[in-house]
């Protein structure tokens, strides 16, 4: 072993034997631990499948209705455009 | 994965734990499988929501959690951040304490992990450049004790500090904390062929700067 590792080992040796800071922190983590006991609030799925079911419903009903809707107006367009 | 799978792996990992136990029960270690007998019982009340359980296992080692966190800062409020950050992470992960180990063992790895992340972090955040004191130089020699591992710690963290953080890491486990190249590598998370090179090479950096600095 060198100098250099002989110095480096004691001086880890003084350092090691260094109390440990006196902190308390069992408050701090107990509040910040009360977070993640939290229960999830769950998402109701009620309302979401009925606008899904409402969307769709709609949708159908624009993609039947559009050709004749189309066809009752399509005598009036032309009729502009003349 | 399936639960039944997931399930088997618990039972697995459950028989293993006890084995250890039992083996460290039948050698010389009874008082090390009590202990782990004690934490396991501890955590298991903490997961099914014993609040006063958790304050006890804070309560147990927030010391011994604040003394190795000494090591990656010298700052007491920063100290008492990283502890509260250790528990917490701790907290999070308590499902996966396997009771094969005294718990402070697996705290001290999630320790290491924080306090690693923590000198990455502000590593990015500035270059910083503490002047490079001499080891010949370092307070052992003092006429209060207590005073005396005080500037040694000051001094070997000034001087792991110049290092790039793996470095630092690794001399801290191995010097500073006095652990063997095994023990490093399971608290680094690093193989121990990684930790002996990683050593070798911070030893050699550490020796160029000082030397350098004595020119």
């Amino acid at each position: 072993m060198n100098d250099f590792e002989a110095n480096l080992n004691k001086l880890a040796e003084a350092a090691r034997d260094e109390p440990a800071p006196d902190i308390d922190i069992r408050s701090r983590v107990m509040h910040t631990v009360a977070a993640y006991q939290q229960p999830v609030t769950r998402l109701d799925l009620l309302p979401i499948a009925f606008s899904g079911v409402a969307v769709t419903v709609a949708a159908s009903l624009v993609f039947v209705c559009l050709p004749s809707l189309q066809m009752i107006l399509d005598p009036w367009a032309s009729y502009f455009t003349q | 994965m399936t639960d039944a799978v997931i399930q088997r792996e618990n039972s697995w990992h459950a028989i293993i734990g006890a084995l250890n136990v039992m083996a460290m029960s039948q050698s010389s270690e009874p008082k090390v499988a009590e202990q782990v007998a004690g934490d396991a019982a501890l955590v298991e009340e903490a997961v099914s929501g014993d609040d006063d359980s958790f304050k006890a296992i804070v309560d147990l080692h927030q010391s011994a959690i604040a003394k190795q966190m000494q090591r990656f800062s010298r700052d007491t409020a920063i100290i008492e951040e990283l502890v509260h950050d250790v528990f917490v992470e701790a907290y999070v992960s308590l499902k996966s304490y396997r009771a094969d180990s005294p718990l402070i063992h697996w705290l001290r790895k999630i320790a290491v992990r924080v306090g690693y992340r923590y000198w990455k972090r502000r590593s990015r955040i500035s270059e910083k450049t503490v002047p490079l004191t001499e080891v010949e130089s370092v307070g052992l020699v003092s006429d209060d004790e207590e005073s005396g591992h005080r500037n040694a710690c000051e001094t070997l963290g000034n001087l792991l500090d110049c290092l790039p953080v793996r470095d630092r890491l690794v001399l801290t486990l191995i010097y500073w904390d006095g652990c063997s190249t095994a023990e490093a590598a399971e608290l680094s998370g690093w193989s121990q062929a990684a930790v002996k090179v990683q050593a070798f090479r911070a030893r050699k950096r550490l020796q160029q700067l000082i030397e350098e600095s004595l020119v």
